[in-house]
């Protein structure tokens, strides 16, 4: 079953009177567990794909399905409620809450909806996923305390903190040095592995790009290469 | 909650240069709003006690009559143009006030006003409160304090001078006025025309506690000051009177009151002019004679000062008395000790009003000061504001976070401000503030002040800081509101 399907969406921005065509008639589906990479230069449209994915923005054609639900027409609630079930995300700039540590920003979100797990499988979920990141020894460290890659792994736990369906990562690895990026990809492909999220990155890197399953290559906001090999997935050093 | 409560309570302590600022001036305004109020509010209740004590009584009674009337007689523009209404049935409101038991005394008093002159020259004015001794000091047995002399036996006449006017006069006169010597006090109005008493000298006083306004009052023998009121009766012709000047006048005759109600020179009495004066002499000569004079209405009275066992009992006493004046068809009406007071008391609540206009005024500069310190302060969070928005928090979730952060810093800052306030009046308590002139001494309430903390003016602080508070965060809770999740993705790139 397609987790995300677009279909024939157009995106106009409008810079002052100049109209910007972000995305041309875009048309894609992306199945549950799939750990995808959105490539092409910049401009051709990566960015604004993922924003219509993560229902932080609406296309101003055509349909954007996440996990069955189209998003058109929803209100800023219904919106925010699905980004909280069902999307994650990954930033470029990590974008931790400077005032929490560790524990409490990848706490954060699960403090936000309406069903709440209880406190010790809270407390055992979260602690769970910071293991699982690598930094069990930094709980109570504050972003200002943590190294960039430190941080995006944090950003990673806060990400999948609420059991999303989808994670969306926007150049996850472009502050980082080449060692810490591949890092950071390889824990994402072992969360994406382990829990059958279903993983979305953009990336100019095309040595992380090989890492996906699943590329969807842009151009001039087109999609001019959509094409899946699961072999690729392999192919971790 | 607890989430919302960390990050607004880490936010005020990280954000030090937005919580100084805005914390300084919470604190600053509040703490002047403390002293401010308390200063004020220990002044008015200073007035109010000396006032009850010493001069009003809880309240007073009077007949029915439109606009300003105090203790010293109407205190608005038409003061020359109409009597102070007597009080009808009086002897029925006396009967009817020492039998309720929360009374614990009663005074009748009636004013006037009348300047003095002696000889030929005019010295100045004095408010004269026509009283009988021995009641008025049951009634207020700790304000008077004879300096000179004695008041004036039962059933003579006579003038206990207060020593402020008699300073005045003697400034005049080149020499010191002492008990056994006689003024010449005139009054004048469109409504009694002038009438002239010339009366002694029985004593120099002064109130204990006084001010501008007491100084300038002397306690006369009633028969005097009834008659320099107007309150005479006996005519030769009858008058035209107007419907307010019968109410005056009561159940009397109209008939048989004043001579001509049109003359200014209604009449003149004069007690054993000075030989040398040649002006009240012919003043004499125009007059009609003493068998023409008309007679003291000797049970009338323009007030009752009603003093209660207990304060408590005052808005008991306002229904008791509107009562039975309803029931009897009374024309009388009760007033509290403020409006007996006059504008001296009211000019104190005046100031108070003056400062909170200001302090408002400052709260308006404050808020927009404020209100620019978190619109760039909000305006910095705009990313991480995005990024809550993004992973799943509401609006309402941000919008409580930013108004939890003001409210947590106006609570600090308002705590830490009521606290510098009440050092701040338990230092001037100590110390006590004299009045260096005449405005202070009106502000004070007397010539010393020592204020103390006013529950109220902290209990105003508090409103006020949560009302800075929610209004000087509504535009930038505005702004955060229209922040999209999309401030996240475009900041981090």
């Amino acid at each position: 079953m397609a987790i995300v399907e677009l279909e024939n969406v157009r995106k106009i921005y409008y810079l002052g009177k100049t109209e910007v065509h972000a995305l041309r008639g875009v048309s894609f589906s992306i199945e549950k567990g799939d750990f995808v990479s959105i490539v092409g230069p910049s401009g051709s449209g990566k960015s604004t794909i993922l924003n219509l994915i993560g229902c932080i923005d609406q296309p101003t054609e055509g349909l954007v399905k996440i996990n069955g639900t189209v998003t058109e027409g929803l209100t800023d609630r219904e919106l925010t409620n699905l980004r909280h079930k069902t999307v994650g995300f990954i930033f470029q700039s990590f974008n931790l809450i400077p005032v929490l540590n560790v524990y409490e920003n990848i706490e954060f979100p699960l403090l936000l909806g309406k069903d709440r797990p209880g406190k010790k499988e809270m407390r055992e979920w979260i602690m769970y996923l910071i293991e699982a990141v690598g930094l069990a020894d930094h709980v109570h460290h504050r972003s200002n305390e943590l190294s960039g890659g430190q941080r995006q792994r944090v950003a990673i736990a806060r990400a999948l903190a609420t059991k999303p369906e989808i994670v969306l990562a926007d150049e996850p690895t472009a502050n980082l040095d080449s060692k810490t990026g591949q890092s950071i990809i390889e824990l994402m492909k072992k969360m994406n592995a382990e829990l059958n999220t279903t993983f979305i990155f953009s990336t100019h890197d095309t040595t992380i790009m090989s890492i996906a399953d699943h590329v969807i290559r842009l151009l001039d906001g087109q999609v001019v290469e959509n094409s899946k090999s699961k072999a690729a997935a392999g192919g971790l050093p | 909650m607890r989430i919302l409560l960390t990050i607004a309570w880490r936010n005020v302590r990280q954000q030090k240069v937005k919580t100084t600022i805005i914390g300084l001036i919470m604190a600053i305004g509040i703490m002047v709003l403390v002293v401010g109020n308390s200063f004020m509010d220990t002044a008015a209740s200073g007035i109010e006690r000396y006032y009850i004590k010493n001069y009003t009584g809880h309240l007073m009674i009077t007949g029915q009559t439109k606009g300003n009337l105090t203790l010293f007689g109407f205190q608005d523009l038409t003061a020359m143009e109409r009597p102070v209404p007597r009080i009808p049935d009086y002897g029925e409101i006396v009967e009817f006030a020492q039998s309720l038991p929360y009374v614990a005394a009663i005074n009748p008093q009636v004013s006037a006003t009348a300047v003095i002159s002696r000889g030929d020259n005019t010295l100045g004015a004095t408010q004269l409160f026509g009283i009988i001794p021995g009641q008025y000091q049951a009634m207020f047995p700790d304000n008077v304090e004879i300096l000179e002399g004695r008041f004036w036996e039962p059933g003579q006449q006579g003038v206990l001078l207060n020593k402020a006017v008699a300073e005045l006069l003697e400034s005049q006169l080149g020499f010191t006025l002492r008990p056994g010597d006689k003024l010449l006090f005139t009054s004048v109005s469109t409504h009694t025309g002038m009438r002239i008493r010339e009366v002694e000298i029985t004593g120099l006083f002064r109130f204990k506690q006084s001010n501008v306004q007491l100084d300038m009052v002397s306690l006369m023998d009633v028969s005097n000051v009834r008659d320099l009121a107007g309150m005479v009766v006996g005519s030769a012709d009858p008058a035209q009177l107007t419907s307010e000047e019968r109410q005056f006048l009561g159940e009397l005759d109209v008939e048989s009151i004043f001579q001509s109600a049109d003359s200014l020179f209604t009449e003149v009495i004069v007690e054993a002019p000075e030989a040398e004066d040649d002006f009240w002499l012919s003043l004499l000569e125009q007059a009609e004679g003493p068998e023409a004079s008309l007679q003291e209405d000797a049970g009338a009275w323009q007030y009752l000062l009603v003093r209660l066992t207990d304060e408590k009992y005052l808005r008991q006493a306002e229904r008791d008395f509107a009562d039975f004046f309803a029931a009897k068809g009374i024309a009388a009406q009760t007033r509290n000790w403020r409006q007996g007071a006059g504008a001296l008391a009211e000019l104190s609540y005046g100031i108070k009003s003056v400062f909170n206009t200001i302090v408002f005024i400052i709260a308006v500069v404050a808020v927009i000061i404020i209100m620019n310190t978190l619109v760039i302060s909000v305006t910095e969070r705009m990313s991480e504001i995005g990024t809550m928005r993004a992973i799943g928090a509401q609006k309402s979730f941000v919008r409580r976070m930013i108004v939890l952060e003001t409210m947590l810093l106006s609570g600090i800052s308002g705590t830490l401000g009521v606290a510098a306030g009440g050092l701040v009046l338990l230092v001037l308590n100590k110390i006590g503030l004299k009045a260096s002139n005449v405005f202070f001494e009106i502000i004070y309430g007397g010539p010393e002040l020592r204020p103390e903390l006013s529950w109220s003016a902290v209990v105003l602080s508090l409103v006020v800081i949560v009302a800075v508070g929610a209004v000087s965060s509504a535009y930038p809770t505005a702004l955060v509101m229209r922040t999209s999740p999309l401030k996240a993705m475009e900041s981090s790139r």
